[in-house]
């Protein structure tokens, strides 16, 4: 067994994907809902270029990597495109990680996942498929806000992580 | 154990800021550093210059020290000022990292964050700033993308670790 195999070890991870969680679906109250259909869907030329394809990439990388980290065979990633099934389905996988992160152990927090990426096997430690899910969503959830302004106003809250550790300042 | 992976994240946050000041921020005109561009901080002037005195205090944090001056101190500065700067303050954080364990990792201290004090794990002062350089490096792509200027996307922390298992 790992000398670090204690729940409490693991604690600052768990935080961190709760965090992540809790920030999509902030976004989305705060930031997506207010936005009609068309500015949902509305090119602009940074980014992934629309809001509604920064979601979906967000949604893709926490649905694939959780798929990893389970030893699930690799399926065909389907993009919902209207608003409710989306935020339907984001809340589903926050769900399923969720309940990951609440059997993780240090044991499985160092493992590797193998994994076959564009037709290459490849492996990477749990741990570094759960950060890549951190930081792709902090990017990501900044180009929501961005685009946001852009093609409606400007949201009125910043995305911090110390606002949701602090938990004095949580919207 | 611990201490390696967050080193680990640690470096490719290095490499990502360093990328995009090398390939982005110091492409662009002089001039364009600091044009407002009417979102977040508004110039990448100010924007940088936020990002590394938040690095500056947050490591002064974990020192245990309430940050009583900034990173940058010019009024104007340049983007080589700011730049020198950044470079000072990683150099800081690269030494602290280097001597980081698990034990330190966990350990409670004392801050005081938007005026309020709380005693908090050292992890949650480091993944502070990691997500707040990452969140930054976003939107200074998007004013660089607005500035006319070329900034590729973030590379994945997983093709980071990929590239450095090969």
């Amino acid at each position: 067994m790992n000398p670090l195999n204690r729940a409490a070890d693991l604690d600052f991870a768990r935080k961190l994907i709760e965090h992540c969680c809790w920030e999509d679906e902030r976004v989305w109250r705060l930031a997506i809902a207010p936005l009609t259909d068309e500015q949902f869907a509305r090119a602009v030329q940074f980014g992934l270029g629309t809001i509604q394809r920064e979601c979906a990439h967000i949604m893709e990388t926490e649905w694939t990597n959780l798929r990893r980290l389970r030893g699930e065979t690799s399926a065909i990633w389907e993009l919902p495109l209207e608003r409710t099934v989306m935020q339907a389905g984001w809340r589903a996988i926050h769900a399923d990680w969720a309940a990951y992160m609440g059997e993780l152990d240090a044991d499985r927090f160092f493992a590797d996942c193998a994994f076959t990426d564009g037709g290459r096997a490849v492996k990477l430690k749990a741990w570094q498929l759960i950060f890549d899910v951190i930081y792709q969503g902090t990017t990501h959830r900044s180009g929501i806000m961005r685009i946001a302004a852009e093609v409606h106003e400007a949201p009125q809250f910043d995305l911090s992580l110390m606002q949701f550790l602090s938990g004095v300042f949580r919207q | 154990m611990i201490a390696d992976a967050i080193r680990s994240l640690f470096e490719y946050q290095i490499q990502e800021d360093r990328r995009l000041w090398d390939e982005a921020i110091m492409a662009l005109p002089e001039p364009a550093f600091k044009i407002d561009t009417g979102y977040s901080w508004g110039s990448l002037q100010r924007e940088c210059a936020h990002v590394v005195d938040v690095m500056h205090a947050s490591l002064e944090r974990l020192h245990g020290i309430k940050a009583a001056t900034v990173a940058v101190t010019m009024d104007d500065p340049t983007r080589e000022q700011i730049r020198a700067a950044w470079d000072r303050v990683e150099a800081s954080w690269t030494r602290y990292m280097a001597a980081l364990d698990d034990r330190q990792f966990s350990r409670e201290i004392e801050i005081v964050y938007r005026d309020t004090a709380m005693k908090t794990p050292v992890w949650q002062t480091i993944f502070h700033f990691l997500n707040h350089n990452t969140l930054h490096r976003a939107e200074m792509r998007q004013m660089i993308a607005a500035l006319g200027g070329s900034a590729g996307p973030d590379r994945s922390f997983s093709a980071h670790c990929l590239e450095h298992s090969e």
